[in-house]
């Protein structure tokens, strides 16, 4: 089996422990990786920011660059929602291109949700010990209607004590360039979800989308420095570790 | 205490304020649990019924004046009389001819947003004619000159102190913040407003076509009393709530109590077709109803018109995490929480209210809500698209999207562009993080920022490459 | 989904409709009497208004002979709006009732005030078993059936007395409408 990795320009530039946790993996499962160099961004935050048409330039970008893979995986719930959901609208008028996007659309998987539904694993037999949390971003579950598939994968990892934060599918806060614009509503948002998080009494808080682990670890960087930060992947990858 | 002038403002406001935090957990907390319970009751059949509300909210519009005109002429066949307002003023003038042809001077008044839309009461007050608000919480909100915070539960900002001491005002005397008291005295103080006020006025829930009738939706009884004991009444409507049929009307009735506060249907669902008739011992001798359009026609033929099949549930304000933190008040007119993102830019200004379709992440909870699945973050994000189209966007914002685009369309600007990330950072950063940031205080203000990477995945992969070929050969 | 008709299936089945809409009036907080005839019904009534002065009679009632029940008892009858507004309580019949909801159904027109279920701070009602329907779909359409064209200026659906939780969210019961609605049901 053959995959393309779509690493997100938030992964590529802050989170690069994430990719290299999610190539492994795959490897691991047989997944024969590659990495199309020429890949940037999806365009969402152009997209929900108000630009369609540049959003358009760079979903067009990204459709050559991954046309001719039979897969592509990528870490991140948000961006694989831009490619799966938010191309189809981009070129609703343009049937050539609708038609390029859908195929790409077919092809797309966030990363546990390739993992479990398409690879047809839950049990990469690894060993985590630790008390966790799951976070639900927004796009991923919302969006995707992907909430059980990390979940599966984290149950089968011996040692992880899964806890269930309340309210786990309630915003962050971060929101894209939300957090910037409304600094005040975003942090609010933001110290609500901490409380349930420290509540938990997890030491590890589990997240898919970058932007919502950037905002995140961002403030447990300051508040709850013991809380760790994870990636689905990343969890998998050290559990695995010879 | 003077309301700020901006949205951000109003919102840090609200965010500080400790009694409005508290009393928006509980109100929208109750409210989300109730809605859960009475669709979980529902099941699957649940479901169903809010794709059947989608799909007779979006007829309708579609077919809109076929139905207006069928409704109109149903009214009038009863005995009622159609006003058709193009917008506030006019409306506005229209009730107030009405009131002082009849020589109105007490007007007793159901809840109704869109009256609070034309702002009726200060024309009213204008032309020396009374208002007086019956819903318990819009009559609170009248006696403290306020507007409502929440679309069903007006004063749920307020404590019973407060409210106490409202009333200790209005009437001259300590009353105590007693809840059965303060209710008791509302009722005897309003009860005598019913019996007195020559007009009625009123609000519509859903104007049902067929045979011309509106259909009002209450617990407290208020909306019987101002529809039945004075001898006018005066009814407003948006046009868009009229549905054509009774069928249609039993799935919508099915939809509104189940989502604005989780009963299966609210105390009183009164459905007025016209006057009384000639051998009725009671009721009003004059029905009017008041077709108001106010930019809805506007909105039906662009992008925003799914934001045309509301049905005022409020059930998107109680799931909005957006809204949990600022409340209604913040929102700034008539219609807060995500519906009210999509309707004050679209009918008072996109430029004046330009913060309302940024004030959101797009979580998309209002969409899993709603009874008949409006889908509010594509509207906020046609919005914001609107607002980039119009100019309507600080400069330097522009200045900075279109270079990012601009950048992350060649692969060369792009790895150039985070080299220089990562090289103007260094100075900033901190154990491998960024506390503070120029330009970036606004995130930095309450969490670190992540530190661009010295090699970017693009770089690492080369290593990975290197790795990968090691293990394969190590498997073999 | 064309037509939403949950309990369609107990239509005429009047002992587990009235079962249903008694679990759904009581848990609204109204109160349900069941007896078997006209003259335990009058009986009940008057227990319930055993301390009024005034009491407000409407025309649906009318068949129930609640009028000669209540002068026998030496209780007036309401004759103008001034003495309905002080009434203790009114008393009327209904349309239909429907089961799913615990909605008692009333109407304008053949002579019906209104004012008598809504001014008194009490309201008695009296249904027999075979008005009730199982939701409020077909209790719409027996509106319209019984009308035709001359539709009723007012049918109003009311279900349990009156409530606001608009101060502090705490329920109160009894506002503007009645504080107190009783269902005496006939087999």
């Amino acid at each position: 089996m053959r995959a393309s990795l779509f690493i997100t320009c938030l992964n590529d530039l802050f989170c690069t422990h994430v990719g290299e946790s999610v190539v492994r993996i795959l490897r691991r499962l047989d997944v024969a990786i590659d990495f199309p160099s020429a890949q940037t961004c999806c365009g969402q935050p152009l997209l929900n920011s108000g630009y369609p048409s540049d959003a358009r330039k760079l979903a067009q970008r990204f459709i050559e660059i991954f046309e001719s893979s039979e897969y592509i995986v990528t870490p991140s719930g948000s961006c694989a929602l831009a490619v799966k959901h938010d191309y189809l609208n981009l070129f609703a008028n343009d049937i050539e291109w609708r038609a390029r996007a859908e195929k790409i659309a077919a092809r797309t998987y966030e990363f546990t949700s390739f993992l479990v539904n398409v690879l047809g694993v839950n049990d990469l037999n690894a060993t985590f010990n630790a008390r966790a949390t799951y976070h639900d971003s927004c796009h991923l579950n919302r969006g995707l209607g992907v909430h059980d598939e990390p979940r599966e994968l984290l149950k089968h990892v011996r040692g992880l004590e899964l806890v269930e934060m309340e309210h786990s599918e309630t915003c962050c806060g971060f929101g894209g360039s939300f957090a910037i614009r409304y600094p005040g509503i975003s942090t609010a948002m933001l110290d609500d979800k901490l409380t349930w998080i420290q509540n938990t009494g997890a030491q590890v808080l589990v997240v898919g989308d970058a932007g919502c682990a950037m905002h995140l670890a961002g403030a447990l960087a300051r508040r709850e420095p013991k809380i760790r930060v994870m990636h689905v992947a990343q969890i998998l990858d050290e559990g695995t570790r010879v | 205490m003077s309301i700020p002038v901006t949205f951000v403002d109003r919102a840090d406001a609200a965010i500080k304020n400790p009694q409005l935090q508290r009393t928006l957990e509980a109100a929208t907390t109750k409210y989300v649990g109730h809605r859960a319970s009475a669709f979980a009751r529902l099941g699957a059949e649940g479901e169903r019924l809010r794709d059947r509300g989608k799909e007779i909210r979006a007829n309708t519009l579609a077919h809109l004046d076929q139905y207006l005109e069928t409704l109109a002429r149903n009214v009038e066949k009863n005995g009622g009389v159609v006003h058709w307002a193009k917008d506030a003023a006019e409306a506005r003038e229209i009730i107030i001819r009405l009131a002082r042809e009849r020589n109105v001077k007490l007007v007793a008044k159901a809840k109704s947003m869109v009256g609070e839309e034309i702002e009726i009461n200060h024309a009213l007050e204008a032309a020396g004619i009374t208002p007086v608000e019956t819903d318990l919480g819009e009559y609170i909100v009248q006696l403290a000159h306020e507007r409502p915070s929440h679309i069903i539960a007006p004063i749920f900002h307020k404590s019973k102190e407060q409210v106490a001491e409202l009333f200790s005002r209005e009437f001259g005397r300590q009353v105590e913040p007693d809840i059965p008291t303060l209710v008791k005295l509302a009722r005897a103080t309003l009860r005598e407003k019913f019996l007195q006020a020559e007009m009625g006025f009123s609000g519509v829930n859903f104007a049902i076509a067929e045979t011309g009738t509106i259909a009002i939706v209450t617990n407290e009884g208020n909306g019987r009393m101002c529809t039945s004991v004075p001898r006018i009444h005066v009814a407003l409507m948006g046009l868009e709530k009229v549905v054509p049929t009774w069928d249609e009307f039993a799935v919508l009735l099915g939809l509104l109590p189940r989502s604005g506060t989780g009963q299966q249907i609210s105390v009183y669902t009164t459905m007025i077709s016209g006057p009384k008739r000639t051998n009725d011992p009671d009721g009003p001798e004059e029905f009017h109803l008041v077709i108001l359009d106010n930019g809805r026609t506007k909105l039906l033929s662009g992008e925003l018109r799914e934001a045309l099949q509301c049905i005022r549930c409020g059930a998107c304000l109680n799931i909005c995490p957006v809204y949990g933190q600022i409340g209604g008040h913040a929102y700034g007119w008539v219609y807060p929480g995500p519906i009210g993102s999509l309707l004050t830019p679209s009918y008072a200004g996109l430029r004046e209210y330009a913060d309302l379709p940024h004030a959101s992440s797009l979580c998309g909870a209002c969409r899993d809500v709603c009874p008949v699945r409006i889908d509010i973050p594509r509207m906020l994000v046609a919005l914001r698209t609107q607002e980039v189209k119009q100019g309507a966007r600080p400069f330097i914002e522009d200045a900075i999207f279109k270079l990012t685009a601009f950048v992350l369309g060649n692969s060369v600007l792009y790895s150039l562009a985070s080299k220089f990330g990562h090289f103007a950072q260094l100075p900033f950063a901190r154990r491998g993080r960024l506390p503070s940031l120029p330009l970036m205080g606004r995130w930095t203000q309450a969490r670190d920022f992540p530190i661009v990477q010295a090699k970017t995945f693009h770089e690492r992969w080369k290593d990975l490459n290197r790795e990968g070929h090691k293990e394969r050969e190590e498997k073999k | 989904m064309r037509e939403w008709q949950p309990l369609a299936e107990l239509a005429g089945n009047y002992d587990a409709l009235a079962d249903i809409f008694e679990r759904e009036l009581v848990a609204v907080n109204g109160f349900m009497h069941r007896v078997e005839s006209d003259d335990e019904a009058r009986a009940r009534m008057l227990d319930l208004v055993h301390d009024a002065k005034i009491v407000g009679v409407s025309e649906s009632a009318r068949p129930f002979g609640v009028e000669a029940a209540l002068m026998n008892a030496n209780i007036a009858l309401a004759s103008s709006r001034a003495e309905l507004e002080k009434a203790d309580a009114g008393i009327s019949g209904g349309l239909c009732a429907i089961a799913e909801t615990g909605t008692l159904v009333v109407t304008s027109g053949f002579g019906e005030a209104r004012l008598v279920s809504l001014l008194p701070p009490k309201h008695i009602a009296l249904v027999r078993a075979q008005q009730f329907v199982p939701n409020v779909m077909t209790a719409l359409r027996v509106v319209r059936e019984k009308f035709g064209d001359n539709f009723p200026a007012n049918v109003t659906f009311i279900t349990g007395p009156s409530r606001t939780a608009d101060i502090e969210l705490s329920l109160s019961i009894g506002v503007h409408g009645p504080g107190e609605l009783h269902v005496i049901m006939i087999k």
